[in-house]
């Protein structure tokens, strides 16, 4: 079936401005470094945000993965998008996190963010509203949590950092097939537990 | 060319994925009037897009909270630190072939361990001292001394017992 997406993958992979920021830095340019930083600095955090469901944690990971991405600045190769390579090394940190951590109190980090307006004693409507709302913030935390991690990472990249299956599946290291089934039964999960929401 | 319920894209996830694209509005205007003229005659496909929807209006209200404002700051600290520490991996790294040879490596753990046994104890070395020579040189005669001495005293001891017997005999 012709699939006709917007985005032409191979197109803009030939002309990738961030690659050619990156190659800037392998140079010694330290204000290219600063450019990228200033590009992907919000969707790097937001992506280890919803990956971690940490707001600290997130940023000290998001640290973590900038750093990397300086430290290779000498063995850089443009071989890939650049954010391609970005979001690889983004998910990796993730999931080596989330493997780290699985075993401990993972629920502790949700109570920790989405529990402080259950305790606010004032009874105003804005109030309530925004103890409805973050319930439902919660609900809709803890679906995504609870999905694998690989399915929650092409969900958090195709629903919110707007990611082509090509470049989901590259991030990923599998096939544009495997992507699309990951994110059919994921969002098929998501419809059943947060269906009453709707 | 999709319109019929053969070519329904709920028949597999692979197709389904179209689905999600004109949710999105990722799907160019040609191929998102295919899928509207499939979900005019597909009830499935139709509940599927309404159910993604719906579920996507839904996620539209978990946002991730702003980024910190020392986020660059801490960052840029962090950035100066491995600076400095890949200078020191640059220094490590020129040296190490030196290194790499073990009667090389084993010699320099040897005088290593010397100049640390002397600095912890630098009076300690391997010769005696002249003051102890002279201490023995003047002992030694003395000894040898009071060794004659007490030889002397012995052997008038031991001669002794046999006068003490013969006196009773005399007696």
């Amino acid at each position: 079936m012709d699939r006709r997406v917007k985005e032409d993958m191979g197109a803009s992979m030939a002309l990738d401005p961030d690659a050619e920021l990156m190659l800037r830095v392998k140079e010694g340019d330290e204000a290219s470094f600063a450019l990228l930083l200033d590009k992907h600095r919000s969707s790097v955090i937001h992506f280890l945000y919803r990956m971690v469901q940490n707001r600290a944690i997130s940023e000290e990971l998001a640290q973590e993965v900038f750093l990397r991405v300086y430290r290779s600045r000498e063995t850089y190769e443009a071989t890939a998008k650049f954010t391609t390579w970005l979001f690889r090394i983004a998910t990796h940190t993730a999931f080596n996190w989330l493997r780290d951590r699985k075993s401990e109190r993972s629920q502790e980090s949700l109570d920790e963010e989405g529990g402080h307006a259950r305790h606010v004693p004032d009874r105003s409507p804005l109030v309530e509203q925004r103890m409805v709302a973050d319930v439902r913030v919660d609900e809709i935390r803890r679906a995504v949590a609870a999905l694998p991690d690989k399915q929650r990472a092409a969900v958090v990249m195709h629903k919110y950092e707007e990611m082509e299956y090509a470049q989901i599946a590259a991030v990923l290291s599998c096939s544009e097939s495997a992507v699309k089934s990951l994110l059919f039964r994921a969002y098929e999960t998501l419809r059943a537990r947060l269906s009453h929401m709707a | 060319m999709m319109p019929g319920p053969t070519n329904c894209p709920m028949n597999s996830q692979q197709e389904a994925a179209l689905l999600l694209d004109y949710c999105a509005g990722r799907l160019e205007a040609g191929a998102a009037r295919d899928v509207e003229r499939h979900l005019a005659e597909c009830a499935r496909c139709t509940e599927f897009v309404a159910g993604q929807q719906a579920l996507w209006n839904v996620m539209n209200s978990w946002q991730a909270p702003p980024v910190s404002a020392d986020f660059d700051r801490h960052l840029d600290g962090r950035l100066r630190e491995t600076d400095s520490l890949l200078w020191i991996e640059r220094v490590t790294r020129a040296l190490r072939p030196a290194f790499a040879r073990p009667p090389l490596a084993l010699a320099a753990v040897c005088l290593v361990m010397a100049a640390g046994m002397l600095l912890r104890n630098p009076r300690a070395s391997v010769a005696p001292s002249v003051d102890s020579h002279a201490r023995m040189e003047q002992i030694e005669p003395e000894q040898v001394e009071k060794a004659l001495d007490d030889m002397q005293m012995l052997r008038e001891l031991s001669s002794a017992p046999s006068t003490d017997a013969a006196s009773p005999k005399t007696l």
